[in-house]
């Protein structure tokens, strides 16, 4: 009976595998969120500017009932005249007639903008990086290996915990699976 | 009864004092290359200040004197053609190693961060 072997990579290989890792990484940093999950926090925020206009309406209302004479000063006293809650009044009027109708025009119009990038929700985005992470780890204790076996130089962004020879468990649990920022 | 340290532990310790070892070596190297690339400049120098003399007195020599000079202008001038090469060549070498130190400067730091973060070792002066 013959039992497989793994091959044994050259450590140019593994470097190649390595390299390979650190962009899927990269990648996958920069992914997007689903088209769904980036629409729901535009109609979040939408909803938001909506509300600060309606509570806006219902205190200049107030004001004309009391029979005050409303002046620009007044005005913004109403509205609080912070520099976003100014800006959020103004989307907040503009949409508030029609706020389905710009979703919709909003999710047409990034439709035909997809380039077709990589998207993931927050939690398959932590899960995808702990997932390459790990493989990343490995790779680099098999390449220090490598390097220790054939005296080349080391990579200088190599981890130093792999250098070190600190097992991927211990690594992980000190954070330290990958020497990139986190 | 206490426990005893993980193998791991003593053998990342080792290859940390290796590590910092063989950075020492190679910071050694570079700074004895550029000695003797400094070394080597100024005798570069020497040897122009000589050929400069040897021609300022050709420009007063005649008959067989004058052949005399003409021949150690020669080997002068070979000299100095000798003199740059190695400056080059040593040059070239002390780039070579001051970036093989800087590299392996950057590992060492990144092998003592994770070393403090494990609890290997308390500061980077432990190792």
């Amino acid at each position: 009976m013959t039992t497989a072997k793994k091959p044994v990579l050259t450590l140019n290989e593994v470097r190649e595998d390595v390299a390979e890792v650190l962009a899927l990484i990269e990648r996958t940093r920069g992914a997007g969120l689903p088209e769904a999950e980036s629409l729901e926090s535009l109609k979040a925020t939408l909803t938001e500017c909506c509300e600060t206009w309606r509570k806006f309406v219902d205190a200049a209302a107030g004001a004309v009932a009391a029979g005050e004479a409303v002046t620009v000063h007044r005005l913004l006293s109403i509205t609080a005249a912070t520099p976003e809650k100014l800006g959020m009044l103004a989307l907040g009027a503009a949409v508030a007639p029609r706020l389905d109708s710009v979703l919709k025009e909003v999710a047409a119009a990034a439709k035909k903008r997809d380039d077709g990038r990589l998207r993931l929700t927050a939690d398959e985005k932590a899960a995808r990086l702990l997932e390459l992470r790990r493989e990343l780890y490995r790779l680099e204790l098999v390449e220090e290996s490598g390097v220790e076996h054939t005296g080349a130089a080391r990579r200088p962004d190599a981890n130093g915990a792999a250098v070190l020879g600190v097992p991927a468990d211990v690594a992980e649990a000190h954070g330290l699976l990958s020497s990139e920022v986190q | 009864m206490t426990q005893a340290p993980a193998p791991w532990r003593s053998a990342a310790r080792a290859r940390l004092v290796r590590l910092k070892s063989e950075a020492e070596a190679s910071r050694a190297e570079s700074q004895r290359l550029m000695q003797t690339c400094v070394a080597m400049t100024q005798a570069l120098r020497t040897t122009e200040a000589e050929l400069a003399e040897l021609e300022r007195r050709a420009a007063f020599t005649q008959g067989p004197a004058l052949a005399q000079i003409e021949r150690a202008l020669a080997e002068k001038g070979a000299d100095l053609d000798a003199h740059r090469a190695a400056l080059a060549a040593a040059r070239l070498r002390h780039e070579e190693t001051r970036n093989a130190y800087g590299m392996q400067q950057r590992v060492l730091d990144g092998a003592i961060a994770a070393a403090m973060r494990v609890g290997l070792i308390d500061s980077p002066e432990a190792v």
